[in-house]
């Protein structure tokens, strides 16, 4: 008992900094980490070393980690292909297969769906929604099995479509920091405006996450454009 | 409604509404499983919590005394932090030490709403945010060298499968 009170009055001291995880149990601060998107879980893991540690013990912290970098690295190829490929506008079967839906499956599994709001999307040249498949998760997040769906979305339903669950699955935090509306490739992004009013103070890491997902989806968006020709 | 007289480690005693005091798994178990009858005058001792946060918790379950159980762990637990209440955010704006000892009396007294939103509160402190950020929140000595963190930065080579 001794050692924990006068550890109690050490903390009393009121604007005290505190290093959580580094002092508590390491169930709890397992339980903290564990409610990090990937991207904070990775910069959390370079804080110290006893941080780092903490991570390494957590095996459900651990795959979280390793999909999202999986997802980032499968991002980073991605990009790469789609940059010859908007040059020929002209892909192959192949190509479009090999890129686009899973490299946006694999961003949206890492990322954490199951967080509410999701962007509008449309295309600008019509007005209309385009015709495009969309990965769509109802369920939760869960490590390596997610229950996915696809849906077709129509044409002419114009209404139902401006509210889609597309990419725009990701969490809400990382919305946050978005600038109001994005235009890449004829598609149109705009963040709600009950989200963007929140806009936190650190952005830069947040905003690579909307980044490659934005980026992922602009290459969904030119194999479906190909597709359709 | 029955009262039971809960004793916190510096002494004082506070007396609370049995179902209230209920919301601690720790607290129910010992009424059901050491037989401790409601109706007497006995003093539940909680040698772990201090008087000061005790008497935050109480303030937390009496609000919270209607509340559905909170749902069983799984691993699909959602991962937001976004969904604390206003009244939860307002209680939760303590200074960094009262909110260390109210994750540490959640867990003794295993009351899971409270430990739930208290977690949420320091991961909120945490997204976001750069390493250097963290460390000023949390006064944080890096302990890495520059090329190391670096490594570790590039990396990640902690999360993998070994």
């Amino acid at each position: 008992m001794k050692p924990f009170k006068s550890f109690f009055r050490t903390i009393r001291s009121p604007e005290r900094k505190l290093d959580f995880i580094s002092k508590l149990p390491l169930e709890m601060s397992q339980l903290i980490l564990r409610k990090l998107d990937p991207e904070s879980l990775l910069r959390a893991a370079q804080v110290s070393r006893r941080w780092m540690n903490i991570c390494r013990s957590d095996r459900r912290l651990k795959i979280t980690a390793r999909q999202y970098k999986k997802a980032k690295e499968n991002f980073a190829e991605s990009q790469r292909t789609s940059t010859s490929l908007s040059c020929t506008r002209n892909a192959d079967a192949n190509v479009r297969k090999n890129i686009g839906y899973c490299d946006l499956l694999d961003y949206v599994q890492c990322v954490g769906i199951n967080q509410v709001q999701t962007p509008y999307i449309w295309d600008m040249k019509s007005g209309a929604p385009n015709f495009l498949e969309c990965q769509h998760s109802s369920s939760g997040i869960d490590s390596g099995n997610m229950n996915v769906k696809r849906r077709r979305v129509s044409k002419t339903s114009c209404e139902e479509t401006t509210e889609v669950d597309f990419i725009a699955k990701l969490p809400l935090e990382n919305l946050c920091c978005a600038p109001q509306e994005y235009r890449i490739n004829g598609w149109k992004f705009v963040v709600p405006t009950n989200i963007s009013g929140e806009v936190r103070e650190t952005t830069y890491s947040l905003w690579t996450s909307v980044q490659i997902a934005l980026e992922v989806s602009r290459t969904t968006y030119i194999s479906t454009t190909n597709a359709d020709q | 409604m029955p009262n039971i007289k809960l004793q916190s480690s510096d002494g004082e005693v506070f007396e609370v509404d049995v179902d209230i005091a209920k919301c601690s798994v720790t607290i129910k178990t010992m009424l059901e499983d050491l037989g401790m009858d409601e109706d007497e005058e006995e003093v539940v001792p909680l040698p772990n919590v201090n008087s000061a946060i005790l008497r935050k918790v109480i303030q937390w379950a009496t609000y919270h005394k209607d509340d559905p159980p909170p749902p069983e762990d799984d691993e699909n637990k959602d991962k937001r932090t976004d969904d604390i209440s206003s009244w939860d955010a307002d209680f939760l704006k303590v200074d960094q030490g009262t909110l260390y000892e109210l994750i540490l009396a959640a867990n003794y007294l295993d009351i899971k709403g409270l430990l739930e939103v208290t977690c949420k509160t320091v991961a909120n402190m945490i997204k976001g945010k750069t390493p250097e950020e963290v460390r000023k929140t949390f006064n944080i000595k890096n302990d890495f060298s520059p090329s190391e963190e670096e490594q570790v930065r590039k990396e990640n080579e902690w999360c993998e499968e070994k």
